[in-house]
């Protein structure tokens, strides 16, 4: 998977579906088992977040060796 | 109800003691960030734990009561959108955490441009807006503890609470907070969706209308959008420095471990449609409550029995006291550590423990002054500690900033967003966080272009062989 496209689907996808619920969908008088549509649809966007991270996690970065630093906490307090 | 109560309380402490197993002598970094050892489960528990506070199941429903639907898209947007924004910034703050050997994030700002003056500035800004945390878990359990009905004063239950909190944190730090934040986040989830389908099974015909002014809170306006946008974009952004954040993310044993928590968490959000239920079901149907905070506690006392519903305080409860042993947890090391400088690494432990006892006292003393709506505390905390984000980009992506702009950023942000919610000063609904982070930004970018300081390799750039060197 490209860069740009691990950007797109992770972090894109998820601003994109949410931000616009907000001037778009909470201005539509419909509604779904009595619940305005931009409620359904932000309940909507819980699963196609961790959808779009599970597609950046299984396509790019689970491929790569993973990280293990050993820490010298001592260094980083205040001398 | 009083029995179920006492009896998971009473499980929290034994989970506490028994997460001491194997780390009896432990020094300040396994006290504080469990010396980077959580696998991906316990990092998930510890995160999730820390993430949903007394806030979600009391201020949630009693937010959309109050206030609407309105209030849903930014309190749901921003939490959704920060688990995207952590999934690619948290591993960075992992490795610069690894790097520089921080157990707060002040020792990152210090290692990484090697200034103290820089490290006092944002312990200090931190520090400011982390005293309302407290105040606001305690705001909490006394909506909690009211509910069971204990003939006791509600400062002395608090006090109770407080030392409760404080047990944890003595009996070994951050491991028993992760340990009690399982037990605290299964019964939650169970808790939540037990008292949502028995909603749904009493939900009959509704009784109650929605007042005229709550429907006109639903109608949206523009300065409701953008009120709700920008709380999206700055407190998802934002949501990486916080201190807590940055304490749970250097607990976690490798870079893979918080990515794959990250993929997870957002499926924790699934509990929001549940409290939605609640909240409409009290909405529509008469109910006796003090204020909006209590409606969760109001509902589950109506329709369940009350065994669960002692349970369902219980998880109520220690919701408010693992993110308060969190929040000490953060608050301990950033003044042993960051401001009292010089102290040994058993010092700052035991300097900590004095801290956190003080802090609790602060809280509980705010709590019974004070009964802000929580989720209005929550803006205000977002409104401060996000200032630290240039800075904390800065360390991850940028070569040549000076710690001196990055200091004058964080204090103009600061001002600029105190000063909008104090005197109320009308700018069209935007955050005034929001306003407070573009000032900071502009200052950093400019000074970066008009006079760049020493550069210094970012984080990002760092590759796996310079680690061990630096």
């Amino acid at each position: 998977m490209s860069p740009f496209a691990r950007y797109t689907i992770g972090i894109a996808v998820p601003f994109l579906s949410v931000i616009p619920t907000v001037p778009l969908l909470g201005r539509l008088d419909i509604t779904v088992l009595g619940a305005p549509l931009a409620l359904i649809w932000l309940f909507c966007c819980i699963p196609l977040t961790s959808l779009c991270l599970a597609i950046c996690w299984f396509g790019h970065d689970s491929k790569l060796p993973d990280e293990h630093i050993d820490a010298d906490y001592d260094r980083g307090s205040a001398p | 109800m009083t029995v179920a109560f006492l009896a998971i309380i009473a499980l929290s402490l034994v989970l506490a003691v028994f997460s001491k197993r194997g780390h009896v002598h432990q020094k300040a970094e396994d006290f504080f960030v469990a010396s980077g050892q959580f696998n991906t489960v316990l990092f998930f528990f510890l995160a999730v734990g820390e993430t949903y506070s007394v806030a979600t199941i009391l201020g949630y429903p009693g937010g959309v009561y109050a206030s609407g639907t309105g209030f849903v898209t930014w309190f749901l947007g921003y939490i959704l959108l920060a688990f995207a924004v952590g999934y690619f910034l948290n591993p960075l703050i992992w490795r610069a955490g690894r790097v520089y050997g921080a157990v707060t994030m002040p020792d990152l700002f210090r290692r990484h441009f090697d200034s103290r003056a820089l490290e006092v500035v944002v312990t200090s800004a931190v520090l400011v807006f982390l005293v309302p945390l407290g105040m606001q878990q305690f705001l909490g359990l006394q909506v909690v503890l009211k509910t069971l009905g204990w003939p006791m004063s509600p400062l002395f239950l608090t006090c109770l609470a407080g030392a409760l909190a404080f047990t944890y944190i003595l009996i070994s730090g951050i491991r028993a907070s992760a340990y009690v934040a399982v037990l605290k986040d299964i019964l939650l989830i169970a808790a939540i969706l037990v008292t949502a389908i028995v909603a749904l099974q009493h939900w009959g015909v509704a009784t109650n209308a929605p007042s005229a002014a709550w429907k006109h809170a639903m109608t949206p306006t523009l300065k409701g959008d953008l009120f709700s946008i920008t709380t999206v974009i700055s407190q998802s952004l934002g949501f990486c420095v916080v201190p807590q954040t940055c304490a749970y993310i250097f607990t976690a044993r490798s870079a893979s471990a918080v990515r794959r928590a990250q993929v997870t968490m957002p499926l924790y959000m699934l509990m929001f449609p549940l409290l939605t239920i609640v909240a409409y079901f009290a909405l529509l149907h008469p109910m006796q409550v003090g204020s909006a905070n209590e409606i969760f506690p109001a509902v589950a006392r109506e329709l369940l029995p009350a065994p669960v519903t002692g349970l369902v305080m219980a998880g109520a409860a220690l919701s408010a006291l693992v993110v308060l042993t969190g929040i000490c947890l953060a608050i301990g090391p950033l003044v042993s550590r960051n401001l009292v400088p010089g102290l040994s690494n058993d010092q700052q432990r035991r300097w900590s423990q004095v801290v956190i006892a003080f802090y609790l006292l602060l809280s509980i003393a705010g709590a019974a002054t004070s009964s802000q709506l929580l989720v209005t505390i929550n803006n205000l905390f977002y409104f401060g500690i996000t200032q630290s984000l240039p800075g904390m980009l800065s360390i991850l992506f940028a070569r040549r900033v000076r710690p001196s702009s990055i200091i004058a950023g964080i204090l103009a942000g600061d001002l600029v967003a105190i000063t909008i919610f104090e005197l109320g000063i009308p700018v069209g609904g935007i955050n005034p966080g929001f306003l407070g982070l573009l000032v900071n930004f502009a200052i950093i970018l400019i000074a970066r272009y008009v006079s760049p300081g020493e550069t210094r390799v970012p984080v990002s750039a760092i590759t796996r062989r310079q680690s061990a060197t630096i």
